[in-house]
């Protein structure tokens, strides 16, 4: 499958690059600044999938945004949990 | 001839541009509590560009009411996320959530109200 480039493709492509300061700090920092780094880092590739979905043209594809806003939500509870207890 | 394209391309590029300070911001900050706050504009800014942009683009009304769901969903759960993990930070670094005296937080103290301490602590 052969798909043209639009405003949504190159915008998803634009925001992989805000990943690049999570990537920084999630392996430099101390243990809350990788925590933040992991949240940060969800909200951003939800954003990513969301144009990727809209850039591609299939609808369906809305549903993995949904899902990793959901699961990001439940993993970062847990982290959260665990930091304050464990580590 | 249609503005839409143009339109959503400013909106895009706002939404991503923002995105994009906000994770340089999250880089340069000092500390975690500061750079938990920078999740908070993706959200509540360049999350509303983006679906103002489908609503503009697609016809679709699957696209258009997930697009809405992510939005809504993302406010909530980012928000109530935010306060979870700087509320696990505190008591993992004071032991408690609750300011502690040496502190002297003004503000916390004049919100105590006939004998019952904010937060529920005990009211020195």
């Amino acid at each position: 499958m052969i798909v043209q480039m639009n405003v949504w493709l190159w915008s998803a492509l634009a925001l992989q690059f805000a990943l690049i300061p999570c990537l920084i700090v999630s392996f430099r920092g101390d243990v809350a600044d990788r925590l933040v780094g992991l949240e940060f880092s969800s909200v951003v590739v939800t954003i990513e999938l969301l144009l990727l979905a809209q850039g591609f043209n299939h609808p369906s594809f809305y549903d993995l945004s949904l899902t990793l806003v959901l699961l990001s939500f439940g993993g970062g509870m847990v982290f959260a949990r665990f930091v304050q207890r464990w580590l | 001839m249609t503005f839409h394209p143009i339109i959503t391309g400013i909106l895009l590029g706002v939404a991503v541009g923002l995105t994009l300070i906000c994770s340089i911001g999250v880089l340069v900050m000092r500390d975690a509590y500061q750079r938990l706050h920078f999740s908070a504009p993706v959200v509540t800014i360049s999350m509303p560009l983006i679906v103002i942009a489908i609503f503009l683009e697609s016809d679709d009304p699957q696209a258009r009411i997930k697009g809405c769901l992510i939005f809504v969903l993302l406010l909530v759960m980012n928000s109530i996320l935010t306060h979870a993990t700087a509320r696990a930070f505190r008591i993992r670094e004071m032991g408690r959530f609750d300011p502690t005296p040496q502190e002297k937080i003004p503000v916390v103290e004049n919100r105590g109200i006939a004998g019952v301490a904010p937060f529920g602590g005990k009211q020195e």
